[in-house]
C-alpha cells in the first residue's frame, strides 16, 4: 500500500493517489475514496489524470488506517447489497459491525488522529463510529480516571462546581 | 515506518515526538463540534462528569441537543423490580413531583423541543397517574412539538385545548388510559397526525378510530378493546399485534400493508376475517397480507374459517410451520382455495419469524421440518391449489 506507485503495472481499476502529509503516496481505487465526502464534492469536475489529493492534515500511520476501514466498509456494502438482491440471508451488517469495533480499538492517540482525520475528510460513518468510541471510554468512569485515559490536564485550580 | 524515507536523526526525532504526544492532552484539543458530538451520546450523568473535566470540556458545550433524564442517569439508580416500588415512592411524591414535572414540560416547550417523551413506568400504580399538561402548549402554529412520546400517564386535553396538539405529526402512546370521547378528541385536535402507535393503553370494550390524515397506525396489546372499527381515509399501513375480536375497516381505501400478529389461536381469517366483505369493496385493499402464526402447541384447537373469497390477496406466507401443526396446514389449505387471486405462498420452517413491530422482523434459525417433510407439505399443498399458477415456495 505504501509503495509509491509503479507505472508499469496498469491499475485494474481507476484510482486515485492520497498524499499524506509526511509525503507518501497512497493509491487507492476511486470508490474507496469516494467515501471521504471531501473528496466525493467537485471530484467529477477534476481532470482524471489529476486525481491527487495532498492531505496536509492526515499522517501516513493514520491514513492506512483510513483507507483500510473505507476499503472495508465499499468491499462489505457490495457483498450485503450482493445478499440483498439474491434475497439470501447474510449477516453481513453484523460482521460489520464487529469489524468496526475491533477496528475502533486503538489507543488514545490514534483514535485522536482518527477524529481529526474523519473530520478532515468528512467520513461521516468513521466519524461516528469514533465519537461512540470516546463516548463508551468515558461512560461509567469518573472525572479522575477520565482524565488520566486521555491526559486531560485540571488547570482549573479551583474546582469548578465550587464555584456556582 | 519501514520505508526509508530519512536520516536516522529525523527517525530518532519522530520517535520523540511520539513519546512527546503520549503525554499530551489530544482529546481536548477536538474542534468543539465533536466535543459537542462526543457529549450529546453520554447520558446526563457521564455528560456531567466530563465537563467537569477542565475549563475548555466545561464551556463548550452548554447547549446539548439532547437532555435525557431518567433514573441510572441522574442518580445512577439501576432499575430493579425488586426495589421499583421503593425507588418511586421517594421520588415520586404525588402532585408536587407534577408540578416539577410540568415545569420541566414548560421549559422544553418554551425551548421549542421537537420531539418529548415523557416516561412514568417507574411511579406505582397505586399512585395517581401524572396528567400530560396539555394547557403548557402555545396555541396555533407557534408549536414546535411534533413528537410525543407518552408512556404511563394521563393525557386528557379539556375541549378548549385540544388543539394544543394540531402541531403533532407522531404520537406514541403507552399505558395511557383513553375512554372514546377523550381519544376523539385527542384525534381531532391532532389535526397534523401521521403516525399513532397505542401500546398496552386501556381502551373502552368498543373503540372507533377516524381520523383524516393518519398514514400509520399501530395497535399493541391493547387487550381490552374488543371490537375496533378504523375509518381512516389516508391509511396505508396497519400493524396489529394482540387479541381481538373484531377489526373492521370502514373507509380505509389506501390501506396496502396489513400486518398482523396475532396471538395464540388467533388468525385474521378467523374471526377479524368477517370484515373482509368491505375489503372486497374496496379493490385495492390488502395487497400483500402478512400473516405471522405462531407455533401453535395445541393441536386439538381445530380453526374454524368462514367461506369468504379474498380476490384481492395476493401474497402470503406463513412462518413457523411445521406440518405437525395440523392447524397451520389447515389454514394453508384454506387460503389456497379461497384467495383466488393469489399468486405467492411462501411457507417457512427453516427460520421463526418474530414480528417485532413496524414491518420489522427477528429471525431464529431452527429447522422444523425435515426434506421429507416438506415434500410431503408440499405434495399436499399442490393438490389443493386452485389454480395452476401460485406460486408454493417452502423453505
Amino acid at each position: 500500500m505504501k509503495d509509491s506507485f509503479n507505472p508499469s503495472i496498469e491499475p485494474p481499476k481507476k484510482t486515485v493517489t492520497l498524499v499524506s502529509s509526511d509525503g507518501y503516496d497512497f493509491e487507492v481505487e476511486e470508490e474507496v475514496a469516494l467515501e471521504s465526502q471531501v473528496i466525493k464534492d467537485g471530484f467529477e469536475d477534476k481532470a482524471v489524470d489529476d486525481r491527487e489529493y495532498l492531505l496536509f492534515n492526515v499522517h501516513s500511520d493514520t491514513l492506512e488506517l483510513i483507507i483500510k476501514y473505507c476499503e472495508k466498509h465499499v468491499s462489505s456494502r457490495k457483498s450485503i447489497s450482493a445478499a440483498a438482491a439474491s434475497s439470501s440471508s447474510s449477516n453481513g451488517e453484523e460482521a460489520l459491525k464487529e469489524w468496526d469495533e475491533h477496528f475502533i480499538s486503538v489507543d488514545t492517540n490514534t483514535l485522536y488522529d482518527i477524529l481529526m482525520a474523519a473530520d478532515y475528510l468528512n467520513i461521516k460513518s468513521l466519524l461516528d463510529l469514533a465519537i461512540q468510541k470516546v463516548a463508551d471510554t468515558i461512560h461509567g468512569r469518573s472525572p479522575e480516571q477520565i482524565r488520566k485515559k486521555f491526559n486531560i490536564e485540571n488547570d482549573s485550580i479551583i474546582d469548578p462546581w465550587a464555584s456556582e | 515506518m519501514e520505508i526509508t524515507s530519512g536520516t536516522l536523526g529525523e527517525d530518532q526525532e519522530r520517535c520523540l515526538e511520539v513519546d512527546n504526544t503520549v503525554t499530551k492532552d489530544h482529546i481536548s484539543e477536538l474542534p468543539a463540534d465533536i466535543i459537542s458530538c462526543i457529549l450529546s451520546l453520554l447520558t446526563m450523568k457521564d455528560a456531567v462528569k466530563a465537563r467537569v473535566l477542565s475549563p475548555r470540556w466545561r464551556y463548550l458545550c452548554t447547549a446539548p441537543s439532547n437532555l435525557h433524564f431518567d433514573l441510572l442517569s441522574i442518580f445512577g439508580i439501576t432499575y430493579d423490580r425488586r426495589y421499583r416500588n421503593k425507588i418511586s415512592n421517594t421520588l415520586w411524591e404525588g402532585s408536587e413531583s407534577a408540578c416539577h414535572i410540568d415545569r420541566w414540560v414548560s421549559f422544553a416547550i418554551r425551548k421549542q423541543t421537537k420531539e418529548l417523551c415523557l416516561n412514568f413506568s417507574l411511579v406505582p400504580q397505586s399512585c395517581e397517574l401524572y396528567s400530560f399538561p396539555c394547557h403548557l402548549l402555545p396555541q396555533g402554529k407557534a408549536c414546535q412539538l411534533k413528537h410525543l412520546n407518552l408512556k404511563s400517564c394521563v393525557l386528557k386535553p379539556s375541549p378548549e385545548f385540544a388543539n394544543c396538539l394540531n402541531s403533532l405529526i407522531k404520537l406514541r402512546l403507552n399505558n395511557v388510559p383513553l375512554d372514546q370521547s377523550d381519544f376523539s378528541d385527542i384525534l381531532s385536535g391532532c389535526v397534523n397526525l401521521e403516525f399513532l402507535k397505542l401500546e398496552k393503553c386501556s381502551l373502552p370494550a368498543t373503540f372507533f378510530i377516524r381520523h383524516l390524515r393518519l398514514r400509520e397506525l399501530f395497535l399493541k396489546r391493547c387487550g381490552r378493546a374488543k371490537k375496533i372499527d378504523i375509518s381512516c381515509i389516508n391509511l396505508t399501513t396497519l400493524d396489529f399485534f394482540g387479541k381481538l375480536h373484531k377489526l373492521r375497516f370502514i373507509d380505509v381505501p389506501l390501506l396496502k400493508d396489513v400486518f398482523v400478529y396475532p396471538s395464540f389461536k388467533d388468525s385474521i381469517f378467523n374471526g377479524p376475517a368477517d370484515d373482509l366483505p368491505q375489503i372486497r369493496n374496496l379493490k385495492q385493499v390488502l395487497y400483500v397480507a402478512r400473516l405471522q402464526s405462531m407455533r401453535v402447541h395445541d393441536d386439538n384447537v381445530t380453526w374454524e374459517f368462514s367461506e369468504q373469497l379474498y380476490p384481492q390477496l395476493k401474497e402470503v406466507e406463513l412462518s413457523g410451520f411445521c406440518d405437525r401443526c395440523c392447524n397451520l396446514m389447515g389454514l394453508a389449505t384454506y387460503l389456497l382455495k379461497n384467495a383466488v387471486g393469489l399468486e405467492r405462498m411462501i411457507i417457512i420452517s427453516n427460520k421463526t419469524k418474530m414480528y417485532c413491530g413496524a414491518g420489522k422482523w427477528k429471525y431464529s434459525t431452527v429447522d422444523m421440518m425435515t426434506k421429507a417433510e416438506k415434500d410431503r407439505v408440499h405434495a399436499v399443498l399442490s393438490k389443493e391449489k386452485v389454480r395452476e399458477n401460485v406460486e408454493l415456495i417452502i423453505v
